[in-house]
């Protein structure tokens, strides 16, 4: 697999040049693509879901998934330009004989309009033909190499959209479940809060204080029965004593 | 594609609740567009696809990646890359043989033209 992001490392933004090092460039992905199939066998004995990929694709997916999908709308865009600079440079590499460069067809219309016919031969005609033929066919070229960017971008971002919908699908579907569970966990945890609260503001109430107030209360009045009964059996022993 | 103006799209961004510094940068980058085009629309969705992820993780949910749905679905999506990008490979391709044939034609009908410009010129003399 080719790591796109240096297709067309030659382009450089605004310029039409092509960059002599392009083939080399080139001949290195191919080296980089046979090192990609060497190591795949090598990732899938490991077994994990990214390895059998190999590991220059889970590596590419993941920067995908990090990064977003700037590094297609770059290879493509300087794809396209890098056509248009290819295209450029052969308008003017093969069109750009002095004589034939500057009598465009326009030219040799206002020349033959003047009355200049004589300036005006067959051959020169033909050449602004020529010229403007291919220059025509040129620019369909670029045109469609625009499509073809803009075709990839498209196709892409659908691909993207549809795996990004089914993990927002799938994420969302996961926090409700978690919500549902949370909310759960967080009743009863306010439920048993309650009744921890309930238990402190028992154990700290000025009704508590005053249970036992009343409680020692009580045993205070408890006292006089208490020698009473002590009296009692005082008195009962003295009776069976007679 | 459905229509949307710049200002709908600035008054949907301006009704979310996100962070003022997000939401500032991002309503920026909308008035400084020319147009609703598909680069702002690509851009727009990555950067709310980007909050939706950190809303998940800051939810603590995360994508389950062992899950086999989860791993056709990604492998759906990165075929369809591939193939994305070989196709707009073996177009550029096509383009660039085209090209040459355009350019070699060209310089052919041109080297026809001069001979003959030049044969005609030996007759006359």
């Amino acid at each position: 697999m080719r790591d796109v992001r240096n297709l067309f490392p030659g382009e450089r933004e605004g310029s039409t040049e092509i960059d002599p090092t392009y083939e080399d460039e080139m001949k290195g992905a191919e080296r980089n693509e046979q090192t990609v199939v060497m190591r795949a066998p090598e990732a899938q004995k490991e077994g994990s879901y990214y390895q059998e990929m190999g590991k220059e694709r889970a590596q590419r997916a993941s920067e995908t998934l990090k990064k977003g999908w700037g590094w297609l709308k770059e290879k493509v865009s300087s794809g396209a330009s890098w056509l248009k600079g290819k295209v450029e440079k052969g308008a003017y590499g093969v069109l750009a004989a002095p004589e034939l460069y500057q009598d465009t067809k326009s030219e040799v219309k206002r020349m033959a309009k003047e009355g200049k016919e004589k300036v005006v031969d067959t051959y020169q005609v033909k050449k602004a033909e020529i010229r403007d033929g291919a220059s025509r066919k040129y620019e369909g070229l670029k045109e469609a190499g625009l499509g073809l960017y803009e075709r990839a971008r498209d196709r892409v971002n659908a691909a993207k959209d549809s795996f990004d919908d089914f993990r927002n699908e799938k994420r969302r579907e996961k926090m409700e479940r978690d919500t549902i569970l949370k909310k759960q966990q967080l009743q009863q945890e306010m439920l048993d809060i309650d009744a921890q609260k309930k238990s402190l503001e028992v154990r700290s109430s000025a009704n508590m204080r005053e249970l036992f107030e009343v409680s020692s209360l009580l045993k205070d009045l408890r006292k006089p029965v208490e020698k009473r009964r002590i009296a009692e059996q005082k008195t009962r022993k003295e009776a069976y004593s007679l | 594609m459905s229509q949307i103006t710049k200002e709908e799209l600035l008054n949907k961004i301006k009704a979310l609740d996100i962070e003022k510094v997000k939401k500032d940068a991002i309503l920026d980058r909308i008035q400084s567009a020319s147009e609703v085009d598909n680069d702002l629309i690509d851009w727009l969705k990555s950067e709310v696809q980007t909050l939706i992820d950190n809303g998940f993780a800051q939810a603590g949910i995360t994508d389950d990646e062992n899950d086999p749905k989860y791993q056709a679905k990604f492998k759906e999506m990165m075929s369809e890359i591939d193939a994305a990008e070989d196709g707009f490979n073996q177009g550029i391709k096509k383009l660039e043989k085209e090209v040459d044939e355009v350019t070699a034609d060209a310089a052919e009908q041109l080297d026809t033209l001069q001979a003959q410009a030049a044969k005609s010129k030996l007759v006359e003399a």
